[in-house]
Order: structure tokens, then sequence, then C-alpha cells
């Protein structure tokens, strides 16, 4: 998928997003049990706090973030192309009940009602990991293209649950939700390229985490440098990469595999956020923006990678 | 003349080759050399089981870390009185064993081996097995005639050959030595047999199972690769020639007959796809090619997370793979004007590297478990 950057290209005008509320340290964190790597080892990868929601269920968070962003850019109703959601953790609804008809309590209706868009069609896409987020918005750019409608809501988020473990291939999982306003005629962080690679094969994570760690850096070469060259933006014109929160110490060898210098990677919300399923790019543009980091013009790549397995990267220019 | 060569290291992937290439030549048959090889106690060269049974090859235990090989007094004797050449092959090839420990092999062994040689009446000619790599992390142009370098190593192996060579100078007028410089050693270029699996094997192993993150180095650097047999037919030819002010000898390949890194890769890619049946549908990707830096992080990383399976595999390639960051090329005079046609008759890699690949994957990778 590639565009010729041009003013008038969809692109990502508002977005916000909800962090869970209670904080745990590392330390936290491993006198809870919650933790598979030491703390020390964990922090000098470049991790401190955990953000944990106090239920198993992102749709709270993913509310909040939607008013939000609804209260910031008052949309008609009748100008939504639709409404995207994305959760890459499985619903923790009930998956056996004495009433069958409790499996149909939707998250997704409450979602609608609650923000009151029962005429706007809605999509709900799952099992992409952490590439979520960028499959998501590939989907509803698409749409919107085909569309008569001026714009759509992307809505992520994903909560493990207050007592589950937090570590994943050492990386430090936090709970959060985004929502992003994705606009046919943005003027700002407008849409020119992305790239996919999708490496079926290691669709059992557990079975395969070897390999998928093995893989993780070549993949994320290729994958940035084809988004790049789609985009027509040679790797020094980027300003910034906005990072998926795994390690700083991960970045730093990928900095090195890209030779792209880790002082344009947003790195300062991996130790305050961590690493969350599907909203890490919404909330590390949020704060690039309130610190006033970019400036029009910037160059932006999201990369990311998800279980499933695929690894992402996408270019906005400010 | 008769020819008696006492030869350690004989169960090694070049002492089984040279003895091999004797075989075919007919040279132990005829009876015109015969073959003393020192085996060491708690070694593989049990003579039965390495070494080929004949009438001109003997065995007899010894230990290069000692004296006299620690040979009994009558075998000592036997030794010294009919020894004339001596093919000193035996050595501690862990390229990340520690320092003291390779020395005690590598250089007091030598030591051993020349003071032996010394003291031999027939003695015509020693033979040095050494390695390329004693110019470590030199970079270009590399001659054959020169040795002392202050560029440093890449792991302990090469800095004791490098030392193991330097003893060769000190023993100048007491010892008549050569010294063979191998390059790396890949497998039978007709058979594709491998005798012993080493740092390329094992490369190769860590790319087919999908574990290859990253390699340091450049795309272009050159992987100098040489066949069994022509090392032994090499060490063959110039072991009993006799000595000249000719003393330090290349057995390399060419630069136009290596592969560089990245068609090493993309050709070792290729073969696995051919090869290992539903390989290539699992897409693995080709290693990224990285700094010494990005590299060094990536081990640090992986060490410190005490990852079991990518800690293990990645351990093996650490302590060879920052040679590819020294891109070199071997000079090859002194053994073209030894052997006249040598870089001619030196077979292109990409002729046999097929060959050997499927011999790993068979055997995979000499664990014993073959399809046959
Ligand atoms: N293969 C290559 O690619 C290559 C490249 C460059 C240089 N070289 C050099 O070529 C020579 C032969 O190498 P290779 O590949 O044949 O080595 P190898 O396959 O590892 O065999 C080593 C040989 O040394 C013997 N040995 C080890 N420690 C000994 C000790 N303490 N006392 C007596 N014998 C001992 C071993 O005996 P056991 O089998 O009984 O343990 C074996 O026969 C070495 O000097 C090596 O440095 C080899």
């Amino acid at each position: 998928m590639s565009r010729t950057p041009s003013h008038g290209s969809a692109g990502i005008p508002i977005s916000t997003y909800r962090l869970a509320d209670r904080r745990l340290s590392l330390d936290e964190l491993h006198r809870g049990g919650l933790l598979t790597s030491a703390p020390e080892m964990l922090r000098d990868f470049g991790f401190e706090w955990c953000h944990v929601h106090d239920q198993p269920n992102a749709t709270e968070l993913m509310l909040d973030a939607a008013r939000a962003l609804l209260h910031q850019a008052p949309v008609e109703r009748e100008d939504l192309a639709g409404l995207f959601v994305y959760s890459g953790l499985p619903s923790a609804g009930p998956t056996s009940a004495s009433d069958p008809i409790s499996l149909f309590r939707y998250d997704l209706g409450r979602i609608r009602h609650e923000l009151e868009l029962d005429e706007v069609p809605v999509y709900r896409l799952s099992e992409l990991g952490c590439c979520g987020l960028a499959a998501t918005f590939n989907l509803a750019e698409s749409v919107l293209r085909d569309s008569d409608r001026t714009c759509s809501i992307v809505l992520t988020g994903d909560c493990f649950g207050p007592d589950a473990r937090r570590e994943i291939m050492y990386n430090v999982m936090s709970d959060a939700a985004s929502a992003i306003l994705v606009h046919r005629s943005s003027d700002r962080n407008r849409f020119l390229a992305s790239h996919e690679i999708v490496q079926s094969y290691y669709w059992d994570s557990p079975a395969h985490s070897d390999e998928i760690l093995a893989s993780y850096f070549p993949l994320a070469q290729r994958v940035i440098e084809r988004a790049l060259a789609k985009a027509d933006t040679p790797m020094d014109r980027l300003r910034w990469i906005v990072p998926h929160n795994v390690s700083v110490r991960s970045w730093e060898i990928l900095c090195g595999v890209l030779g792209f210098d880790p002082d344009r990677v947003w790195l300062s919300n991996i130790a305050k956020v961590g690493h969350t399923v599907s909203s890490d790019h919404v909330i590390n543009l949020c704060d690039m923006q309130a610190e006033g980091a970019i400036e029009p013009g910037d160059r932006l790549l999201l990369f990311t990678f998800g279980f499933g397995a695929s690894w992402s990267a996408s270019v906005f220019e400010h | 003349m008769s020819v008696s060569v006492l030869m350690t290291g004989a169960s090694g992937t070049v002492g089984t080759a040279l003895i091999r290439h004797w075989l075919h030549s007919g040279d132990l048959d005829r009876g015109e050399l015969k073959v003393t090889a020192v085996t060491h106690e708690g070694g593989r060269t049990e003579s039965g089981r390495v070494l080929p049974r004949h009438d001109g090859i003997r065995v007899v235990r010894g230990e290069i870390t000692k004296p006299d090989l620690g040979l009994d007094p009558q075998a000592l004797a036997e030794l010294v009185g009919s020894t004339t050449h001596v093919c000193h092959l035996a050595a501690s090839t862990r390229f990340g064993a520690p320092l003291e420990e390779i020395r005690r092999v590598n250089v007091g062994g030598t030591r051993h081996v020349f003071e032996l040689a010394e003291r031999c009446p027939r003695l015509q000619h020693v033979a040095l097995a050494s390695t390329v790599f004693v110019s470590g992390r030199r970079t270009g142009r590399v001659y054959e005639n020169d040795l002392a370098h202050g560029a440093g190593f890449v792991n302990t192996y090469e800095r004791s050959k490098y030392e193991a060579e330097s003893l060769a100078h000190e023993f100048t007028g007491r010892v008549p030595v050569s010294v063979y410089r191998i390059s790396t050693i890949l497998g039978d270029s007709r058979s594709g047999s491998v005798q012993h699996y080493t740092a390329p094997h094992q490369a190769l192993r860590i790319m087919s199972l999908g574990l290859a993150s990253m390699l340091p180095g450049t795309p272009d650097y050159r992987v100098n690769l040489v066949p069994t047999e022509l090392v032994a037919a090499a060490i063959a030819r110039l072991i009993l020639r006799p000595p000249s002010e000719i003393r330090t000898f290349h057995l390399a390949a060419p630069d136009e007959k290596c592969f560089t890194l990245e068609e090493m890769i993309e050709t070792g890619y290729r073969q696995f796809d051919r090869l290992i049946p539903g390989w290539s549908r699992r897409r693995y990707p080709k290693p990224a090619i990285v700094s010494g830096e990005t590299f060094d992080r990536f081990m640090e990383s992986v060490e410190e997370t005490g990852n079991p399976l990518l800690g293990g595999v990645m351990g093996a390639l650490r302590h060879f793979a920052h040679q590819l960051l020294y891109p070199k090329e071997f000079d090859l005079t002194n053994t073209a004007v030894s052997i006249p046609g040598y870089e001619e008759r030196v077979p292109d890699v990409r002729g046999y590297f097929g060959r050997v690949l499927e011999t790993c994957v068979r055997t995979r990778w000499g664990s014993g478990v073959e399809g046959e």
C-alpha cells in the first residue's frame, strides 16, 4: 500500500489513549510473582513501570479513549465510514455457561451503544498480536477510500487482567487502549505507505519462540526498508521512528542493524509505560506531539512485530 | 629412499585425509613410506576406529602436552632412530578454549614435537600445520613470509597457532621446519564427506534451524574455504620435497574461487530448499549482516536472558564470527611456485558446496542420526 505524499491524503488528525491506572514497579511485579526474568535484567533492558487494569477486559478503557477522542473531534455520525475495533488478546468472556445466552453478551455492542454508533458499520479484527493497530488502520483507510464518508474511528485495547503474569519474551506488558480518528483528508500524520511481512509458520508462538526471536531483527530490517522504499523516503529523511515499546535493548540492536541513530527513536515511554499489545504507537505519538517533538513535514516510521506472526512498518508525514 | 613419518593428529580432518591420500597414491603400499601415528589417550584415535589397518601404519600412544610426547622409552628410542619426517598436525581446534589450556596443547605440544625432532639423526623435514588466521585481525593482502603483527586475534586458537609458528622461528637452525597455513576446510569436494563439523558447518546448521539472527561483517567479505583432499595433496607433496628457503605456504583458495559472505548465505538457503523437505515453507529470513558492535550487543543480550537454545547456538558462532570483520586475501606465491598449477587445481567452492551441505543435512551435522 503506498500513496504519493500530498496534502489531502488520509491520515490521523487526532488520537487519544487511556492507560490503566494502577502503576506497579518491576520490584512490585517481581514480589507478586508476575515476572519471569529478574527485575535487574528487565531494568537493564529499559523497563521500569507497568500499568495494570483491574479487569481482564479492555472495554472500559476503550470507551474512555473513544469518548475523549469524540470530545476533541466531534464528528457527525453520518460522516463515519466505520468503527474499527482491535484487541490482540482473546476476549475474557465466558466460554461455557449454564445459560448459553450469556455467550452472546458482546462488548462490541456495548461500545456501539455507549458511543451512539448504531448507524455506523463496525469491523472487528483480532489475532494479529501487536500488529493489530497497523492492520486495523490499513483496513479503515482502505474502506474510507472506497466510501463517500470522510472519516473512521479505530479503537484498540488490551488488558491482561490484575493477576496475569506481565512478561513476554523479555518485555514488560501493560494494559491500555487507544482511539484514533482516520480522516480521508488529514492535515496531520498523513499516511504515505506501509509494508507487512507475514510468517504464518510461526502461528504457534510458544513452539516457535526461538525462531521468532532469531527472525525478529532481519525481518524488522527488511520490512522497514521496504516501507521506506514504498514511501520514497530515505532512512536519513526520517525524523523519528515511533516504536512499539519492546525493550530499549532490542531497539539499540535494531538501530545498529538499520544504521539508524537511536536518539531518533522515541524510547522514553518504554520505562514509563511498558509495552502494550495494541496501543504503543498512539501513546507515543500523543506524547511526542504533547512534548512538541514533531514538526509539520517530519516523516515518521511506525514499526511493530505481532505474534501470529507479522512484521509491519508504516510511514507517515506529520 | 625410505621415508618414515612421525605424524601427530592422525585422527583429525587433515590427518585422515593425508593417510587416505598416501593409500590412494600407492606410497604406503609400495613400502616407500611408513607412518607412525601418535594417538592420544582419551582422544578419538583408537587405531582401528579412525585409522585404516595397514602394514605401513603403526600406532603409538602419545600425548603432545608431555615432554617426549609421553612415549615409553622403548617406543621413543625406536621413533628417534627411524623418523625422517615429522608431520605435526595435532592441535586443540576449540576456538573458545581458555588461553592457557589451548597454549598447553598448541604451543607446548609443538615445542615437545620440535624437541623430539631435534634428536632424530635421520631427520629431513618437519611440517607444522598452522592456519591462515595467524593473521588474526589483520586486513588486506597477507603474505606467506609475514608473521609478526600487532593487530590482535579473534580467538585464543588463532593466538596459540601464531605463537606455535613463532616457535618454529625460534627453532630455526635446529630443526628444518616448514609451515602450512591451512584455510578453513569445508569437506571433500568429490564426495562431499565431512570429517569434523567445524565453524562454517555450525554456522550453516544454525541457518538451517532458522536461528541465525545476525552475523558480523560485510556482504562482500570473501569466505575462504578449501576442500580436504586439496590440503592433503598439497601437504603430501610439500613435505617430501627438501626444505628450502621457502618455509611458509598458504593452503588457501584464490579469491575468485571463494564465495562472498552474502553469496554463501544465499547459496546455503537455496541448498536447504533443495535438501530439506518443507524447508522453504518456513520462509526463514537470512541473517542480517551487521557491525561488530551490534553483533556483540545482540550476543550480550542473548547471554543476559539466559535463553538456552539461542545462547547455545549463537555461542557456537561467537568465537569465530568476528573474523568476518577483517577481510583479507591470502597471497599464494610460495605455494604456487612449489606446486605448479596449484591455483588452477583449487576447486571453486561453488562446485562442491552443495555436496558438502548434502552430507551435513543427511548426517544431521554429524549427530550420527543419518537417513542411510
Ligand atoms: N580443519 C581446518 O579447517 C583447519 C584449518 C586451519 C588449520 N588447521 C590445522 O590443521 C591441523 C589439523 O587440524 P584438523 O582439522 O585435522 O584438527 P582436528 O580434526 O580437530 O583434529 C585434531 C587432532 O589433534 C589431536 N590432538 C588433540 N589434542 C592432542 C593432544 N593433547 N595430544 C595428541 N594429539 C592431540 C586429535 O587427536 P584425537 O582425535 O585423538 O583427539 C586429532 O587427531 C591443526 O594443527 C589445525 O590447527 C585445520
